[in-house]
């Protein structure tokens, strides 16, 4: 692929704890094309945070990549040094998290705190504070909050989740970056804000022409959102595919219990579920480790770890019994 | 908050701030307590500047003998009364202010921005710069403060600045260890790793992401100890370790006066007042700091 703008390669990510290594992240490929909207889906746990966390070098102290390479144009980003790292920070790739009320800080004003993201993104251009507050102003409109000069003089606390969402929101967005990684933009708020949330974010993304990242443990979320779906299990991505061949064709026996798991509006009432629980990162059987709870597995499937097989051009899957 | 809808015109910023200054003002100023501390404090240091003007004998505070009026007590003339060469108690407790307000600034002056930057670098940064400065201060904390001092200021020559450097070095542990624990905590929050993640430098996430949030302990703890390093300047200038000689201290005055109690009583009793005055003012007016903080903060 030419345009291809971010790719993450055979990632490991390793947390030390005390009986061990938690081998959280498995080797884990994706890639981000320019202008594209992909969605990593998977259950609590399952690495999708700790990969992203890895993009920027974000990661807990306790967490250390153990082997892989995260591409971004062409460069590793894990080897890269802090300055260059900061200038990727300030520039390129922005990180929207999960909760919007603790990424906010509490002493300061919205004004002051999107003035600050302006600031870093050109630091040697000097931004008037004119120019700021216009910018800003721009942001905050451009998030449907009316009213933006009292938002902008207003500190954290007087704002509720959703609003503070949108201000994270157009944080991410008050400079032109290329990738935007949204960590489950909606979890802390409740569905009409999430949903209202996940278009403004879907909109605004195809407007800049930015390409997304976009985490969730929903796959209608995904499904209504992103171009490409990667479906990530305990660490291994076991399938990625279009969103409607993903929806049409679900290869994995995982995808097809988790699309089993989206409660129908008729017949079947809610679906039995995937048994069993994610498993242990420290010392994980040698095969496949979605075997212990898979209706398919085979011998091999206990052995071996199936590595990722195209089925068509833009289809592919991590399994032996895929048929 | 109240008045919500005022707080943005077209000059919104100043307008927030002086609305936010209305608020912790009500908010202090609600507790007579604090108010009444607010008002000693502010009558110490109005007595500390214009001491020569409001002392009924300043030249009492230089090296000055009266045998005639020696150990007189109070009356019309000499409030406080005389000391045993004839001095006046008042004119010299008056004096005595201007050396402790004096001390206590420059103590905090020197040691809270130095314990707030070095538990800043401790607590964000981790690591190495944690444990040396951590344990760093473990050591200097793990000595008795008053020993300590005594000894720094024996060691050097007896004066009201070898006795400021005793109490400064003694005095910058506990606002590293304060802020070191809070700059740490904080530096777990995703604001701050919101911080890291747009590309801000590490002077910015350390002065303006984690001091700002630190602000009001330190103010709160400083309020609060300048009333303690008074008493431990006092207390040093009792073992003859301050201010000398003639000049006046409380200390000093106290051991003077304490060698003729009972009879001379004022020549204690007064200058031990002045001390609690102060004292007294400064921990109303901490409480009251502290109290305007966390009520200001929903």
């Amino acid at each position: 692929m030419t345009n291809e703008l971010l790719s993450i390669k055979d990632l490991e990510v390793w947390y030390k704890t005390y009986r061990g290594y938690a081998k959280v992240v498995n080797g884990v490929n994706l890639t981000v094309n320019k202008g594209e909207k992909v969605g990593v889906v998977g259950e609590s746990g399952c690495g999708k945070t700790t990969t992203m966390k890895s993009i920027l070098r974000m990661n807990v102290q306790s967490a250390y990549v153990n082997s892989g390479e995260i591409l971004y144009s062409g460069e590793n980003i894990l080897k890269m040094n802090e300055a260059k790292l900061q200038e990727i920070r300030r520039r390129d790739i922005a990180m929207i998290s999960q909760e919007p009320s603790a990424a906010l800080n509490p002493v300061f004003t919205i004004g002051e705190q999107i003035r600050d993201v302006i600031r870093y993104s050109d630091t040697k251009k000097k931004f008037t504070k004119e120019e700021m507050q216009s910018k800003a102003i721009d942001a905050i409109k451009s998030v449907m909050i009316s009213d933006p000069e009292r938002i902008l003089a207003s500190y954290p606390y007087q704002l509720s989740g959703g609003m503070k969402q949108r201000i994270c929101i157009a944080m991410g967005l008050v400079v032109p970056r290329n990738v935007l990684i949204a960590d489950e933009p909606g979890t802390a708020l409740d569905v009409t804000i999430q949903d209202q949330i996940h278009r403004l974010l879907h909109n605004l993304v195809e407007e800049k022409d930015m390409s997304l990242i976009m985490i969730t443990h929903s796959l209608g979320v995904a499904r209504e959102l992103v171009d490409r779906i990667h479906v990530m299990y305990a660490g291994d991505v076991v399938e990625v595919a279009k969103t409607d061949d993903l929806f049409k064709k679900p290869l994995h026996p995982y995808t097809i219990g988790l699309l089993d798991c989206v409660p129908k509006l008729s017949g079947g009432g809610i679906s039995e579920g995937i048994y069993g629980y994610v498993p242990s990162y420290i010392n994980p059987a040698p095969g496949c480790r979605f075997a212990s709870r898979c209706p398919k597995a085979t011998q091999i499937c206990r052995e071996q770890k199936p590595s990722m097989t195209s089925v068509d051009a833009e289809h592919s899957v991590a399994c032996f019994n895929y048929q | 908050m109240e008045n919500q809808g005022r707080i943005h015109k077209n000059t919104f910023m100043k307008e927030s701030t002086r609305e936010n200054m209305r608020m912790y003002w009500y908010k202090f100023s609600r507790n007579k307590l604090s108010v009444l501390g607010l008002l000693l404090v502010i009558s110490s240091i109005v007595i500390a500047i214009f001491a020569p003007v409001i002392a009924p004998f300043p030249q009492h505070v230089e090296a000055f003998v009266d045998y005639n009026n020696a150990s007189l007590a109070p009356s019309s003339t000499y409030w406080f009364g005389t000391d045993i060469f004839g001095r006046d108690i008042l004119s010299r407790i008056i004096f005595a202010f201007r050396g402790a307000l004096y001390m206590s600034i420059i103590v905090l002056a020197i040691a809270v921005p130095v314990g707030t930057l070095l538990g800043l670098i401790a607590g964000y940064f981790g690591g190495w710069f944690e444990v040396v400065i951590m344990r760093l201060t473990d050591i200097f904390l793990s000595i008795p403060a008053i020993i300590l001092a005594l000894s720094i200021a024996s060691v050097l020559e007896p004066n009201l600045t070898s006795s400021m450097i005793a109490v400064t070095v003694m005095w910058w542990p506990w606002y590293t260890r304060m802020v070191a624990g809070m700059a740490k905590s904080y530096s777990k929050e995703y604001f701050i790793k919101n911080a890291e993640l747009i590309g801000a430098s590490k002077f910015h996430i350390l002065f303006r992401e984690i001091l700002p949030n630190c602000i009001s302990p330190i103010l709160t703890k400083m309020a609060l100890d300048v009333g303690w390093v008074m008493l431990i300047g006092a207390t040093l200038s009792y073992c003859g370790l301050g201010e000398q000689p003639p000049t006046p201290a409380f200390g000093q005055m106290i051991s003077d006066g304490s060698k003729y109690m009972p009879d001379l009583w004022w020549m204690t009793i007064y200058p031990a007042m002045a001390i609690a005055y102060i004292i007294l003012g400064f921990n109303l007016l901490g409480d009251g700091i502290s109290d305007m903080f966390n009520k200001g903060r929903q």
